[in-house]
Order: C-alpha cells, then structure tokens, then sequence
C-alpha cells in the first residue's frame, strides 16, 4: 500500500472501529482496548500527513521540534505583520490527495488535538462508566462508538477541501455527540440532550445557509483552498449577509455567546469523559469553521471584524461572571469555557499572524485546562457521588484542579499564559486595547471563581488529611493518570514551548495561505 | 406551482398548529408528497433530470418513513398542551406570519434574486415558521415536528438557490436529517418511558414532556 492512503486513517481507523463497536457488545476492556487502539492508528495517519506536508523524514520532524531553528524564526514572525509571514509560506505545501482532500498544517493540528483528548476520555472512561453507568451496561459499546465516529468524522472535516461536505461531516459529527449527553438517562440529561440537538441543528442550519449563498453568489465550488479569494469578488452586502449566517451557525457550535445556552447544560449532564472529549472537539469543530469561513470575511470588513470582537469581547465577559455565580462544578467549568472560547475567537478575525498563533495555541491550550479541570472535577465526583461545592470533599487529586485553575487566569509557569500574552499583544497591535483589558479581567474572573471554589472544596474542611489518606486509595490509576498527564502537559509546555512551535508555525502559516 | 406551494405553507400550519400530536404527523404526509411534486414539477420545467433523484428521495424519506415513524412515536401521546404563546394568540400569529411571510418572500424573489426557482420562497416562509415554532412551543415534542418543519423549508431553500448543488451533498443532508430526527424520536422516547415508570401508569397528555 501507498504510503499516501495511510494518511486516510486519521478517519477511516475511528469510523471502522466505530462501526464494529456497534456489534461488540460484551466486554467492556475489549471496547476500551478496541477504541484506544483505533485512535492510536489514527494519529498514525494523521503523523503520515504531517510528514507529507513537511515532505521530509519522521526523525527530522522530531529534531526539527528541539532545534534551535523553530524558535529562532518566532520572533520575526510572531511580531510581524501577515505579510511578512509569507515569506515563508512555500516551506509547507499543503497535501492534496484526491480532488476533495486538502491537508495542510491547520487539518493536522486539528486532529492531533482531537486525537490526543479522545484518547484520554477513551482510558478515563473505564471505570467512570462501571461506578456511574452501571444501569446502562448493554450500551457501553454504543457510547465508544459514538465517540469513534465523532472523532472519525470531525477528522474527516478536517481533512476535506469543499466546505459543503465539511457542513455535512461537522453536523454529523455534532449530532451524535446528543447521544454522550443523554446517557445518564436521568430527566436532566435528556432535556440538556434535546436543548444541544435542537440548538445546534437549528445554528448549525445557518450556517448551511450562508455556505449555500456563497458558492451561489462565487459562481463555482467553495473550496478551502479558494473561499478567500471568492469572498473578496462577493458585494458587499451579500458578503455581510454569509458573513452573518456563518457567525451564527458557527457561534452556536462553539457555544459562544448569544448562542451557548447548550452548553452548560451538556457539559453538566454528560460523563465527565464525554465532557472532556466534547470541550476538546466539538466546541472546536465551531472554531474550525469560525477560522475557515468568517477569518476571511473579516479581512475585507471591518464593521464584521468590529462586531465578531464585541461578540467575543461579551463572551469573555459573560462566560467569567456566570462561572463566579455557580455552584455545580461542572457548570463553572462550562461558563469559564465560554469565556476562553470567547479569546480564541477574539483573536480569529484579527487577521496577523501574532493573532493566529495566539488563537491555536490557546484552542490546545484551552482543551488542556479544561481536561485538567473536569478529570479532576470527575476524580471528585466519583468520590463523593455529587456535583455540588459543599458536599465534595478533598484530596491530593485537587492539584490538577489547581493548575487547571490557574492555568484558566493566564498564570506562568503554564502554558495558557504564553498564549493569553500572544493574544494580548495581538489585540494591542490591532488597536483594541479595551477587548485586552476585558480578556485580562475576565481570565481573572474565571480563575477567581475555579480558585474559591477549589480552596473552599479543599482547604475548607477539618478532616482534609484523613480524607486525603482515604480517597488516594480509593481512586483509580486511569482515572489519575489521565487527570494528571494532562496537568502536567499544561507546565510542560508552559516552560517548554517551544516543543511546539514548529506544529503551531505550520498551523498558522496554513491558515493565512488559504487567505491569500 | 404556486396553488401547491400554498398547500404545502397550508399542511405545515395544521401540524404547527395542531394539539393533537398525531394529527400533526399525518399532516407531514401530505407535505412530503407536495414536496416531492413540486420538485418533479421543477425538474420538468427547468430541464433538470437531477431533481427527479431529490423528488423519489423526498416522497421516501420526507413524505412515508419519517411521518409514519412520528405517528407510532406519538400512539400514546396525543395532546400536546400549554403552548409558551397561548393557543388563540398563536393562531392568528402564525396564519399572520405565513401569509405576510410568503408575500414578503415573494416578493424578494420576483424582485431581487429572479434566478432562484420559484420553490424558494414557500422554504422561506417555512424556515421562519419553523423558528416561530419552536420559540412558541413548550412542548419537546412538539419541537420535534418545529424541527421538521424547518428541514423542510430548509430543504426547498437550498433547491431554490442551488438545484444543481451534488447528489451525494443533497444525499449525505438528508441523511444527516434522518439522524438527527431518530435522536430527537429517541429522546423523547426515553422520556416517555421515564416518566411511564415513575408514574407507573400510561400518559395521555404530554404535559410531563415540557422542555
């Protein structure tokens, strides 16, 4: 076999498996062991075409991370302007297998990304569903399967060139996500499953809408690789007009404000698993179409531009207070998303390359934090059995929750800080220094309200040491490692991020040649 | 054309409207059937073979399997009550914004956007019914058939601005439709049983299904 066709395992390993799982009904480690290993091959493939757009060796690609080179060439490029990012836009040449692919640096980030958190939420899952889910035993296949095929399709999305068929991979891979939601099966998570589906099918539908307009007004197939070029011929009130649709299409499926009122809920009600795999890919199918659609609008409209950064700026705000006011952990957790959403998609429209990195760095950045802190939130609930502050009690399994808490505000060492920075310089070079001012308070906010909540939760209570002793016992391997791989992933890169920048470089520099 | 687009903006108020939650799905037959005939009708008129595929696709998903699938959904479940705008407003509300809807749309059309085919501003009308649904509607249910009223118009919109968009898109949406009404019918199902078993008696009214 070609080595080429490998690439197309980033989403044909997760749909395959996911389509097995739907047979394999007993045996819960083979399920686990089954999708684990799927997800493995995946990002081999997704590897294979980072390889293919570098067009150089696997061993090279690793150096190239540790070399002094990936970072000697950030800071020409990162205080640049877009144009001098071209410069070095023929390095990487985007991968066009068949006619309907197109990977570049931005599919492969994306999927890495998503792999990454699958994988995590597929291990996590193990004994969250035997203490939680025991009713529900005889549809544990079908709930690994429908995160397979949610991972394969969003893979799929990101891999494909037409952006019809990334309307129809995206809605597909957001609609059976309802089914994580629902699995408790309790009142509470099917009506927060009815409240996702039926929001998000009606945004997501116009979305679908202005996708349409566009390739009827650009008189030919919208693909990625031309929808800059054919929103610049749009007049400009048709281009204001898909410009909208798109936002709000969009907005609500990265639940950001007017349109997350999903979110909380989903977030509340699902597996804490699902929860985690839901913050780290569909919340970011809704950037993933924010950046490969309105990124290009708003650089021919400003007034566009102007309106995406006050909806964000609102977001970030919005998302921090509500998350002060909450008593749920997981609530919290879920408004203080909202408001990171809120400073990736500020950063999105703003048209620079200091701006892009910001925004992809955070959306990692952002899946990290909020993996730390509902893995953690998790470990606390299954000890305890309930979501509310007063009745959760401790253990040294609150240090991710810490960090994640701290990670939420932009602290140093951790690695939400470089990319908070990043977009707080973008922000004050484009001449908006009030939005850099309300995502410093609101990072503040969020942070405030994850600290009291964790300090309050384990420092609160008199019999903290014997709990401490109890609980570490108790709690599983799975369930700890993954809480605190991700934690300690957040100060890796935070102190090291440079690992990363060769990733991120190719992810962004992919994002503005399919703009210019 | 127009007498069939009428019909169409006509059935889908009565399942808009309707309490009776069966009599709602009925109504979906009639619907999908009209659909699928206008879509021929276009297909005939405008030279596009391609549309006849949409047509048969219609009259199967659109016009039998999903109103018959809503019907047995809906066996025990027959009145749907409370409506969040309360049902003499909403009435008038909805033949209003059909009508004023429909000739707005028209006239957007005739006027503006000439090139769309005729089968555009009925999807208009019904996209905006549909929305009107569902912010007036308490019932999970009766979103349910919101919802497939704004596929529906949805549907017609996109023939109207691209009738020759691809077969496997238009292929791919209506299964991505089908998906998401089987979750919806899911949902509710279980919400049924739920509330079956804490009631342990069958329900006949839907107002434990208020969303």
């Amino acid at each position: 076999m070609e080595l080429e066709k490998l690439i197309y395992l980033s989403f044909v390993a997760p749909i395959f498996a996911g389509l097995l799982l739907l047979v394999l009904r007993k045996n819960l480690l083979l399920q686990v062991g089954l999708s684990g290993f799927s997800v493995l091959l995946s990002a081999v493939g997704t590897f294979l075409g980072w390889l293919k757009i570098n067009q150089c060796e696997p061993l090279s690609v690793i150096a190239r991370s540790f070399s002094d080179e990936a970072i000697s060439s950030l800071p020409r490029l990162t205080f640049g302007d877009i144009h001098n990012a071209g410069q070095v836009m023929s390095d990487l040449k985007p991968f066009q297998a068949a006619e309907n692919f197109y990977f570049d640096g931005f599919s492969i980030f994306m999927q890495f990304m998503a792999e990454f958190i699958t994988f995590f939420a597929i291990i996590y899952s193990y004994k969250e569903l035997q203490r939680f889910f025991e009713h529900r035993k005889e549809s544990f296949n079908l709930y690994f399967s429908v995160i397979l095929l949610s991972l394969g399709f969003s893979n799929l999305c990101f891999s494909l060139n037409s952006i019809l068929f990334v309307y129809i991979t995206l809605e597909i891979s957001s609609i059976i996500c309802a089914y994580l939601i629902c699995f408790r099966q309790s009142k509470e998570s099917l009506k927060a499953g009815f409240k996702y589906l039926l929001i998000v099918n009606i945004g997501i539908l116009f979305s679908l809408l202005g996708i349409v307009l566009l390739s009827y007004f650009s008189h030919e197939e919208v693909l990625i690789s031309n929808i800059s070029k054919n929103v610049a011929l749009l007049s400009r009130d048709i281009a204001l007009l898909c410009a909208g649709l798109l936002t709000i299409g969009f907005f609500t499926k990265a639940g950001l404000m007017p349109f997350h009122i999903w979110l909380p809920d989903s977030y509340a009600e699902a597996p804490t698993a699902s929860t985690v795999f839901m913050t780290g890919l569909i919340t970011k199918l809704g950037i993933y179409g924010l950046i490969r659609t309105t990124s290009a609008f708003a650089l021919y409209l400003d007034e566009f531009k102007f309106f995406i950064v006050c909806l964000a700026s609102i977001s970030m705000l919005f998302g921090a207070l509500m998350a002060f006011t909450q008593k749920d952990v997981k609530r919290m957790i879920a408004y203080s998303s909202i408001s990171e959403m809120g400073a990736v998609t500020v950063a999105i429209v703003l048209n620079s390359y200091t701006a892009f990195f910001g925004a992809v760095f955070h959306m990692l950045n952002h899946t990290l934090m909020k993996g730390a802190l509902f893995f953690s939130a998790g470990l606390l609930i299954y000890h305890s059995s309930t979501n509310t502050s007063h009745q959760l009690r401790a253990s040294l399994i609150s240090i991710p929750f810490f960090i994640g808490a701290l990670a939420v505000g932009g602290m140093p060492p951790f690695s939400s800080f470089s990319s908070s920075i990043t977009i707080l310089f973008a922000l004050a070079d484009k001449g908006f220094l009030w939005t850099s001012a309300v995502l410093a308070i609101s990072g503040f906010i969020s942070a405030l309200a994850l600290l009291r909540f964790a300090i309050k939760l384990f420092w609160h209570n008199s019999h903290l040491s014997r709990q401490i002793h109890a609980s570490v016992q108790e709690f599983p391997y799975s369930m700890v490692i993954c809480s605190a791989l991700v934690a300690v992933l957040l100060i890796v890169m935070g102190i090291y991020p440079k690992l990363l920048y060769t990733l991120l470089d190719a992810t962004v520099i992919s994002i503005m040649k399919t703009m210019y | 054309m127009e007498v069939i687009y009428v019909l169409i903006l006509f059935f889908a108020f009565i399942s808009g409207e309707s309490k009776n939650l069966r009599i709602s799905s009925y109504f979906f037959i009639p619907q999908g059937l009209l659909i699928s005939i206008s879509l021929f009708m276009l297909g005939y008129s405008h030279e596009m073979p391609s549309l006849y595929l949409i047509g048969i696709l219609d009259l199967i998903v659109r016009a039998t399997v999903l109103p018959f699938i809503l019907i047995q959904v809906f066996k025990n479940i027959e009145v749907e009550r409370k409506p969040s705008i309360i049902l003499p407003l909403s009435i008038p509300v909805s033949i209003v914004l059909l009508a004023v809807g429909y000739h707005f749309a028209l006239e957007l059309k005739n006027i503006i956007l000439p090139q769309f085919l005729s089968c555009f501003p009925s999807g208009l009308t019904l996209f905006i019914f549909g929305l009107f649904l569902i912010v007036s509607k308490a019932d999970i249910l009766k979103m349910t058939v919101s919802f497939f009223i704004i596929e529906n118009g949805i549907h017609l919109i996109l023939i109207g601005i691209l009738p020759h968009m691809p077969k496997t898109f238009e292929i791919a949406l209506t299964f991505n439709f089908i998906l998401a009404m089987t979750l919806f019918i899911y949902i509710g199902m279980r919400w049924k049983i739920l509330i079956m078993q804490e009631k342990r008696y069958g329900i006949k009214t839907s107002d434990d299904l208020r969303g």
